[in-house]
């Protein structure tokens, strides 16, 4: 390995564990996110998705710049699957371990987010509920909102 | 049109009535705030009018009025979507919450912070081998005899590390199959829940398109319905079976002797479960599991057992569930006999690049108990396909790695420093004294070195000096791996094949049990949260559903209000009659 390729190899490697460490945190992010959602601490959302942006923005451009040095290492648009079959030994040796853990924290991040997801839309689909109350609107079996038909608690007229 | 005479009366009785009803119905919640499963019932009450428009031949400035109120049915307050919600959110805390018994269930094995285990029992090796290193020493029988203690002692504790995660594994499988314990299985617990609610939906609509409500058995068929979401994904439907009436209005009519119809109600829902699954390429799947009220006794719902009759105690590794329930055709209708669908154990096929494993049917990742079950039986962490659990066979297969290498270190480095023909082997697979398939379940001190034939190399023309063997051990024993300290007389690598991820042979341990901690770290995160969230669903359906007690006694008093209400306006028309009667036109009487 010339001492470019190597270079660039060992900038490879920093930018995975970054996206790691990056991905680590916003999965951490989401889980505050989610509990803060589930026990009504509304007020701390905003904190947490404002820290959240930041770290996106963040994972973009180390996105870019893995991108970039996959392309100077003749990684083009390859999976992380396909560049462990195509590397030299030595380097799936380094490069392993450090895309299992970027999986591991991936598959963490998602699950978080999926729970934080799920309990700020059931937050939403109760104001929807307290709005549509006031409103005389209902929601149907899916929990969407019908602002044209009356609520079913409602009194109405039956013909008998 | 003349009103009737006594119309009044009927107005302020079915407002006393409706008020009464409502009253007991407070009542019959506020008794049950504390049952488990109850949810909050309140009357569906409705205007009573006239059907027939205004009569052609009445007085033009006739006004009509109404005939006070209609109690329609007592109904329960529910949100479906929470209870979607709810649902998709116990299956995710049931495969947490099911992880980490099992996680810790390998903590017990693996977490030597507070015992001393094998970690320790290298470092005593160490620390023999220091002492005996002395070339006076290096044929002194208690050293050598202390060192196979040791020895026996580190082969022991691997011996027994690897019973207790196969132990663990078979806890595992016993928690899907309940034969040969004292509790039920969750296989057996899923048929015994889809009997329950087949039987129940049978029972609820029965009762229902006789008129009576059955909330309480609702209540029971959603208590069951969410104990069953733990356990596997489920999507939960109510529908109207066309086929009742002939007429697809979802009304069914009572009519009187002479055809007329004189009453109507809804006809009931019917319930469907569903069960969500992805087959081998990962594409979303359903099958049916309870299917209204189809058929008769047993027919509406499916099943699951395992796929082998004797089920897989023997290897655990190797279940296979089979579920039974309707499929629908391309047109989405439902296939009347039942279907079977399998989830089998994942298949291994070698290939130039190392083995893969392909797993068929399953449930999406971190859905339910049982696919918790099935994925630390099923993935060992290590073949291509099934890397992303580290199940039993991962903790299994490590243990054999750091076993095997040991094994193959330490009996290369002895023959190193044996005479040629002499034996030299000194841990061997107990099983039958030879190096072959040596594991961390069979490894331990060779016959010869048991017997006093056998000894740790002193001398040979490859290896002069006396204590050499006891150095070279020693430095195994410091050694990470893979490692270049160890070359044949010809130069050659020795225990190429030895890779402990650059780890000594006692630090390997303490890597083992990072991995599992990391794991469990990583779990108990999701599940604090999951619980956190279905807590906080929880309560958002226990305020919808749920009796409050502040708004029962806001209710009870607005109610005594309008009964009072109500038996004033009695009193009212009482006195209008009587003025209608005794004082009206009694002038010059």
């Amino acid at each position: 390995m010339d001492q470019k390729t190597q270079k660039s190899f060992e900038e490879f490697t920093a930018v995975i564990q970054d996206l790691t460490a990056v991905v680590a945190d916003i999965g951490k992010v989401e889980d505050a996110k989610a509990r803060a959602a589930a026990e009504k601490h509304h007020q701390l959302l905003d904190g947490y998705i404002q820290r959240e942006q930041a770290q996106i923005l963040r994972l973009r451009g180390l996105e870019q710049h893995r991108i970039q040095l996959a392309e100077t290492l003749g990684w083009n648009s390859l999976t992380f699957r396909q560049i462990l079959e195509r590397a030299p030994q030595e380097q799936v040796q380094v490069l392993k371990p450090l895309f299992v853990q970027l999986e591991e924290q991936l598959q963490q991040m998602q699950s978080s987010r999926k729970s934080s997801e799920q309990i700020i839309q059931v937050r939403l689909h109760e104001l929807q509920v307290a709005i549509a109350r006031q409103e005389g609107s209902s929601y149907d079996n899916a929990g969407n909102v019908n602002l044209s038909a009356p609520l079913h608690n409602k009194m109405k007229n039956t013909y008998i | 049109m003349v009103r009737a005479t006594f119309a009044g009366f009927t107005t302020a009785v079915s407002a006393l009535q409706a008020n009464q009803k409502r009253l007991d119905i407070t009542g019959h919640n506020l008794s049950n705030m504390n049952t488990p499963g109850y949810t909050r019932q309140a009357l569906q009450v409705s205007s009573v009018n006239y059907t027939n428009p205004i009569s052609h031949y009445m007085n033009g400035s006739e006004v009509a009025v109404g005939f006070g109120v209609h109690m329609d049915k007592v109904t329960q307050i529910r949100d479906p979507y929470l209870d979607i919600q709810y649902r998709n959110q116990m299956d995710k805390s049931g495969y947490t919450d099911a992880m980490q018994a099992t996680l810790d269930r390998l903590s017990d094995v693996f977490d030597e912070t507070s015992i001393q285990g094998i970690h320790q029992a290298f470092l005593d090796i160490r620390s023999t081998l220091e002492n005996q290193h002395d070339p006076s020493k290096v044929h002194d029988p208690i050293f050598e005899a202390e060192l196979r203690s040791r020895m026996q002692t580190l082969t022991n504790l691997l011996n027994d590390a690897y019973r207790q995660v196969e132990e663990a594994e078979k806890v595992e499988y016993s928690k899907l199959d309940g034969r040969g314990t004292n509790e039920q299985g969750s296989v057996e617990q899923i048929n015994e829940i889809l009997r329950q609610i087949g039987g129940l939906n049978r029972q609820i609509k029965q009762n229902q398109i006789f008129g009576q409500q059955s909330l309480e058995l609702m209540d029971e068929r959603n208590l069951l319905l969410d104990k069953l979401s733990s356990y596997i994904p489920i999507e939960v439907t109510y529908y109207k079976d066309i086929n009742y009436d002939g007429n697809d209005d979802g009304i069914i009519y009572d009519y009187d002797s002479k055809g007329n119809i004189i009453g109507k109600r809804d006809w009931p829902d019917d319930l469907r479960v569903e069960m969500v699954y992805q087959d081998k390429d990962g594409n979303t799947q359903k099958l049916t599991l309870v299917e209204g009220t189809i058929g008769s006794k047993d027919d509406n719902y499916g099943s699951v057992a395992f796929t082998a009759p004797d089920g897989y105690l023997d290897d655990p590794s190797k279940t296979s569930l089979t579920f039974k329930g309707f499929e629908r055709d391309t047109n989405g209708n439902l296939i009347p006999n039942k279907q079977s669908i399998t989830f089998d154990s994942p298949v291994f096929t070698p290939g130039a690049n190392g083995t893969t494993a392909e797993v068929g049917n399953h449930f999406a990742d971190g859905s339910g108990s049982i696919q918790s079950s099935l994925d630390m039986l099923w993935k060992d962490g290590i073949t291509e396909g099934i890397t992303d659990k580290r199940g039993y066979g991962y903790y299994k297969a490590e243990l054999d790695t750091l076993a095997k290498s040991f094994a193959e270190v330490i009996n290369g480095i002895n023959a190193q420093g044996t005479q040629k023909g002499d034996d030299s082997v000194l841990l061997v697979n107990k099983t039958d004294d030879s190096t072959k398939d040596i594991s961390a379940k069979n490894i331990g001190i060779s016959l010869g070195w048991q017997g006093g034939t056998t000894h740790i190399g002193t001398s040979t023309d490859r290896n002069p000096d006396m204590n050499a063997t006891v150095l070279n051990l020693l430095e195994a024993m410091k050694a990470t791996y893979p490692t270049d300290s160890f070359l044949d007389p010809d130069g050659n690598k020795l225990f190429d094949d030895v890779d402990l991820k650059d780890n000594s042979f006692a630090d390997y341990m303490n890597h083992v049990s990072t991995i599992l901690a990391n794991d469990s770290y990583r779990n108990a995160t999701n599940l604090k949260t999951n619980v956190t969230v279905l807590n906080g669903i929880q309560n958002s359906r226990d305020s919808v559903s749920g009796v409050s007690l502040d708004e029962e006694a806001s209710n009870m008093m607005m109610y005594m209000s309008a009964y009072n209400a109500s038996s004033r306006l009695m009193t009212t028309l009482d006195q209008a009659l009587d003025v209608l009667i005794n004082s009206t036109g009694v002038v010059g009487r």
